[in-house]
């Protein structure tokens, strides 16, 4: 028997166990994330399978002779929803500026100028996350019913993106050091130098980020946007839900891919930048 | 410029962090504030800055009070301590960065050409392009007192600058530093713990301790007669020998120096019952044949001199830095003595409660 009472009885788990037990959760990951992908990225495959290829096969309904052939499909989604596109980027349009404008200077001043109430407040205009599109819209209707429908469609679009910018902005605003600013200052910076030579460049990144984010709410927003549009003045997406219950596979699948046209590129965008501000985020 | 703080007083919440602060910092040269961490140093500096708004007293620049002047037009450049470098701007950039503002608007021929001169005197030139982030610790410490000085500042302003560099890199450039903010013969203000980098810049030395200024004064003359022993050993090692207070306003303390049973008082005569003591600086102490007998309690070489802790027949203990190799063993008796003129009296022993 040794004296040092340390002898191990059995072996911990060897390098070789634990190397095991990292593969199977890798594993795991990679079995769930492949999952999560198909079940995704399958309707998508079988939109553009569905607007591309428009086969006789297809059960015809209303629409007839007239969706033979691609061309024709798009022209016949054009027709009937170009409306409601026209007023989905319009309303992005308006969205995206106004939520930045907003939510931007609000997040600067409850990261860098905290005042007395300040996290509450900051919390308050993260709430209508959490706020369901159905109480929004209605809590619009009463609040402000007689105002042009237009402008309800955008405040209520805005009160689920600038909690979007109030985050991505804020999280950037609180690692930058304060002293750049007082070096700035001590350099004889404005108040709009400092902005204009400092702020917004270093904040280029979360700015981008959150305008993409604010983009890809906007334009897919369907909840609040349904029960504000008027048959006059419908969203795209709002529109979309209507193809599907009342058009053929056809047509509800070009329609889905012009749907899709614009948010692809914005959500690869958002990955890459996504990717570069988190990765600054590490660094610093 | 000749600047000048006058009583200034700043509070954080319930804690005052400064006392009627008062400094006046000779025109073109440098002054150095030294203190614990937590004296108030750092605020200071701000409030010179005008980062930070004093809630009394003045900022005098020229005999003007600035105090309502904002940062961006008080004319003063500032390093700070971990140099706070524009991280998205490349070195051009960061000192190009306060000659194109709204205090002062350079043509940009003569900002480019005053970018120029300054990279050749900090040694830039070659990293002009680079980004902050590629920079070692040394060069972006140039590089943010060449941003600093690049407008012209009445006052400069140094927030423990060579405290992020690395001890053998901040011995090089401490000296560099020195020759450089002589050469530009601007009004420096220089914050630091360090007291060697102190000793070795100021031509005006301010101890800080608590929000109050402890002493103030040429560096050898704090150095050699404190006001306190918190000045003294803050300063540099020292020993202090207990003295009393003889009829007549001398003072006697253990016997160092030959000849002397007691000394006449410098300045005012310590009230009855006052403590008085005296100040012995490690390189005052000789060996002299002459002297007190004292006994060695531990030696130890240390390369340019011998750190030897004596004691002497009283009991009281002596520090001394002597001639290398003269280290004995513990128990060994010397004869010391103190250099003639040495052996400053700290009456009272420690004026701050």
């Amino acid at each position: 028997m040794s004296g040092d009472g340390v002898s191990p009885a059995r072996p911990a788990a060897g390098p070789s166990e634990r190397r095991f037990a990292h593969r199977f959760v890798r594993r795991l990951g990679l079995a769930w994330t492949g999952l999560l992908a198909a079940v995704l990225v399958s309707p998508i495959a079988i939109a553009c399978f569905g607007a591309f290829s428009t086969s006789e096969w297809y059960g015809q309904r209303s629409e007839g002779a007239r969706v033979a052939g691609t061309g024709a499909l798009f022209r016949y989604v054009f027709d009937v929803w170009g409306g409601a596109l026209l007023h989905s980027a319009e309303i992005a349009l308006v969205v995206v500026p106004l939520a930045l404008l907003i939510g931007a200077p609000a997040a600067y001043a409850f990261r860098r100028r905290p005042f007395p109430g300040s996290r509450l407040l900051e919390a308050a205009a993260v709430a209508p996350l959490s706020v369901p599109g159905i109480a929004l819209a209605v809590s619009l209707l009463v609040a402000a019913g007689g105002a042009p429908r237009f402008w309800l469609l955008v405040a209520g679009h805005l009160a689920y993106t600038v909690p979007l910018v109030v985050k991505t902005v804020g999280n950037a605003a609180g690692t930058l050091d304060p002293r750049l600013e007082a070096a700035a200052r001590s350099l004889g910076a404005s108040r709009w130098q400092r902005l204009r030579r400092l702020l917004l460049p270093l904040l280029a990144p979360a700015l981008a980020l959150s305008a993409l984010l604010v983009f890809a709410v906007s334009w897919g927003e369907f909840n609040a946007s349904f029960l504000l549009a008027t048959p006059t003045l419908s969203t795209f997406p709002a529109a979309l839900y209507l193809t599907y219950t009342t058009n053929s596979f056809p047509v509800g699948a070009a329609a889905t891919v012009l749907f899709l046209l614009p948010v692809v590129p914005a959500m690869a965008a958002i990955q890459a930048l996504g990717g570069e501000e988190f990765h600054r985020g590490m660094q610093a | 410029m000749k600047v000048e703080l006058a009583e200034v007083a700043f509070r954080y919440g319930r804690e005052a962090v400064l006392r009627e602060v008062s400094i006046a910092l000779p025109e073109g040269g440098v002054t150095v504030v030294i203190g614990p961490s937590g004296a108030g140093k750092s605020t200071l500096l701000q409030i010179a800055a005008g980062l930070l708004r004093q809630a009394a007293g003045r900022v005098l620049f020229d005999g003007r009070d600035v105090s309502r002047v904002p940062a961006e037009r008080r004319d003063v450049g500032m390093v700070f301590q971990s140099y706070a470098l524009f991280p998205h701007l490349s070195v051009r950039g960061n000192i190009a960065f306060g000659l194109r503002t709204a205090n002062r608007r350079l043509p940009p021929r003569e900002a480019a050409g005053r970018v120029e001169e300054l990279a050749a005197l900090f040694s830039l030139t070659p990293l002009l392009e680079r980004r902050p982030g590629e920079l070692s610790g040394g060069e972006q410490q140039r590089v943010a007192l060449a941003r600093a000085v690049a407008p012209r500042p009445a006052l400069l302003l140094l927030d423990e600058p060579l405290s992020a560099l690395d001890a053998q890199l901040r011995r090089g450039v401490r000296a560099e530093l020195g020759e450089l903010l002589r050469r530009l013969g601007t009004t420096v203000l220089y914050v630091t713990h360090d007291q060697e980098e102190a000793m070795l810049l100021a031509d005006h030395l301010v101890v800080l301790d608590r929000g109050r200024v402890a002493q103030a004064g040429p560096p050898l003359e704090l150095y050699r007669r404190p006001a306190s022993r918190f000045v003294a050993s803050f300063l540099g090692e020292a020993s202090f020998l207990g003295a009393r207070a003889l009829q007549g306003a001398e003072l006697a303390s253990a016997p160092l120096v030959a000849g002397e049973a007691s000394a006449p008082c410098p300045g005012t005569p310590p009230a009855p019952r006052e403590t008085v003591c005296r100040l012995v600086r490690p390189e005052d102490v000789v060996i002299d044949a002459q002297g007190t007998p004292a006994t060695v309690v531990e030696a130890r070489g240390l390369g340019p001199y011998d750190r030897v802790r004596l004691r002497l027949a009283g009991g009281e203990e002596v520090l001394a830095h002597l001639p290398p190799g003269t280290a004995l063993p513990p128990g060994a008796t010397l004869s010391i003595a103190l250099k003639a003129g040495r052996g400053h009296w700290l009456v009272p022993a420690d004026p701050d409660p």
